[in-house]
């Protein structure tokens, strides 16, 4: 194909149906598009910044934290009296910090009960080994030294127990 | 000056782009869509059915009074699905690329509504909506051939044109906006600038990492061994700081905005080897691909396998002789197959029990052999059974090279298998009635009469 032949061809509209773009539409489009995405930068500025999605401000990493830090999880009892954390499964569905903050919502908002029968339930029903011997679950409010954890010490500051309830033994 | 600046980015934002670099990031983008909703489905699914007192909408999620039926979900999260399918074959981009973009944002608006919103899909977000509203099915789609079927466009013919450029810049300046945010946010936030400092960073994956050996997620080992060296983590918190709150500045020129992209890439392994945490889609480089010329890998492959079709249909110079029992109908069949995948006409024939093989036979050294001995003459040697059977097959087209790794066999072994089958070759195929070779596959039989 001769150049000027192939510059015709480069210059002729995209057959993008509806959208033929032009090089002011596409402009106009760009600049909204970017004022758009850097619009949550606002929320720095606010004083009850609000996240959202997919125009997000990124307010991950930014908390200030101390030097411990509290956690709501559940905790599972083996038959011989063994205490280990519960898998977040077992809590809510997706992923980690999702169910973290299911779990931290629920047990803020006095449901801690139903969320111990409801991961009672769903151990019960399990066919995972690593619970096939659990008999309670409890839901806790655990605080943890960070310095303490990474010195080899898991032992918790501080530990309330926010519901308990018994796991149903499969028939 | 004004004007010269502004026709300076005018001319940068517009500055042409082949028409394949946007066809491959399509088919990326939608293939990573297929992939990474794909393999949740079962997850969205349990989503939808989470209890509605956890609903906080975020997104097109707002546009809702409440959670759906979660049959609504799934029949979205499946229609997502069937458009990625489409967008990545690039069939009807018209009107499937912009249902693509619209559906993603929607199924994950909805997807992020339950109390966590995963930061990691933003810009997975922003390109499929790219994506899906430029003109990114004009090459290397079903449009494309289509379009070149009826004599509308030249699918071999790629096409450079400022409207394949400016989606690429906008892909790439929306993912870099949203690493400046980051950044500003974490300056702007109650930390300011001592996040630099090190301790913010290392007291922040500090509690992810808490967080995860409470709920039973493997907390990640590296961060336990380097936990005191406060210093790593000035270094890390200043090289991070500085690769979002400066990543604008790298757009400046194409090999900064690529240093930058492969920077923001090792910091996100970074991220997984020290917090456990996967950022996936940037993780895989498909978020920094548009800073790339990601076509030209493809397009050299394409480039060699023309080279490699072309030499194939080419006549060989040297052609090989297979000698086989003439009188076994499994044989001649076998030498049938091997016509049709020989277009190169490497092979020739000629049956053991004719004057000519016998010849042959004598011509290249090779004592009289059983007639269920096969045997190929070439080059530099004569191979006899599974050796020539396994060597004949691995210049056959297709898949039949890979038969060469049989070679890594033990012989004796091989050529028992072999004794096998050829014992058998007589009852293998009964029918004594052969199709009658065209006049062209009768002169590669150098024991054919009426062979030229």
């Amino acid at each position: 194909m001769s150049q000027s032949k192939q510059r015709q061809e480069a210059t002729r509209p995209a057959p993008n149906g509806w959208l033929k773009w032009t090089r002011r539409k596409a402009a106009f489009f760009s600049l909204a598009a970017i004022a758009l995405i850097l619009a949550p930068l606002a929320e720095n500025l606010s004083e009850n910044p609000k996240d959202d999605f997919p125009l997000s401000y990124y307010p991950m990493f930014t908390a200030k934290r101390r030097d411990a830090t509290t956690v709501r999880h559940a905790l599972g009892v083996r038959s011989n009296g063994e205490v280990f954390p519960l898998k977040y499964k077992f809590l809510g569905t997706g992923g980690m910090n999702q169910v973290r903050r299911q779990t931290r919502k629920i047990v803020r908002e006095g449901g801690a009960e139903m969320l111990c029968h409801r991961a009672a339930q769903r151990v019960a029903r399990s066919s995972r080994k690593s619970v096939s011997d659990v008999v309670e679950i409890r839901i806790v409010t655990r605080r943890y030294s960070l310095d303490g954890f990474f010195g080899g010490d898991t032992t918790p500051l501080k530990e309330t127990i926010n519901a308990t309830c018994k796991v149903e033994p499969k028939s | 000056m004004m004007r010269k600046a502004m026709q300076r980015i005018s001319d940068w934002w517009f500055s042409p782009a082949p028409a394949t670099r946007l066809a491959v990031l399509r088919v990326l983008v939608g293939a990573w869509v297929l992939y990474y909703v794909g393999q949740r489905v079962d997850m969205f699914a349990r989503i939808g059915r989470t209890d509605p007192e956890l609903f906080s909408p975020v997104g097109l999620a707002h546009l809702l009074s409440g959670p759906v039926a979660p049959e609504i979900f799934d029949f979205s999260v499946l229609a997502l699905l069937v458009l990625a399918v489409l967008v990545a074959l690039g069939v009807w981009h018209r009107w499937t690329g912009p249902a693509f973009g619209v559906m993603l944002l929607a199924v994950l608006s909805y997807r992020n509504s339950w109390s966590m919103i995963y930061h990691s899909d933003n810009v997975l977000v922003f390109h499929a909506l790219i994506i899906g509203l430029a003109p990114s099915a004009r090459a290397w789609s079903l449009d494309a051939w289509r379009a070149a079927r009826s004599g509308m466009q030249r699918i071999a013919q790629p096409l450079v044109s400022w409207r394949f450029g400016w989606p690429i810049r906008l892909m790439c300046v929306s993912a870099i906006a949203t690493y400046f945010i980051a950044g500003v946010a974490k300056v702007a936030g109650p930390l300011g600038w001592s996040w630099v400092g090190g301790e913010a960073l290392r007291s922040q994956i500090a509690v992810d990492a808490v967080r995860k050996y409470a709920l039973a997620d493997n907390p990640p080992q590296l961060f336990s061994i380097i936990y005191d060296e406060v210093l790593l983590f000035l270094v890390i918190g200043v090289g991070s700081l500085a690769l979002e709150l400066a990543a604008p500045l790298f757009l400046v020129t194409k090999r900064a905005a690529k240093f930058w992209a492969i920077h923001a890439w090792l910091m996100h392994w970074g991220i997984f080897f020290i917090m456990g945490i996967r950022f996936r889609y940037q993780m895989w480089g498909l978020l920094f691909a548009p800073f790339f010329e990601v076509e030209k890998p493809i397009e050299k492959l394409i480039e060699r396998w023309r080279r490699y079709s072309e030499n194939r249909a080419r006549p060989a110079r040297n052609p090989q002789i297979i000698l086989f029992d003439g009188e076994c109908n499994f044989c001649n069949s076998s030498a049938r197959f091997v016509i049709a995948r020989d277009p190169r006409r490497r092979f020739r024939f000629a049956s053991l029990q004719s004057e000519v093989g016998r010849q042959l036979m004598a011509k290249a050294g090779v004592d009289e052999a059983p007639l269920s001995t096969m045997i190929l003459l070439k080059e530099g040697g004569a191979y006899t059974k599974s050796s020539a059977a396994i060597r004949v097959a691995a210049q056959l087209g297709f898949l039949w090279p890979l038969a060469s790794a049989a070679l890594l066999i033990p012989k004796g072994v091989r050529d028992r298998v072999y004794d096998l089958v050829a014992a058998r070759r007589h009852r293998i195929i009964r029918d004594e009635q052969c199709p009658l070779p065209s006049r062209d596959d009768r002169s590669r039989f150098l024991d054919d009469p009426t062979a030229a």
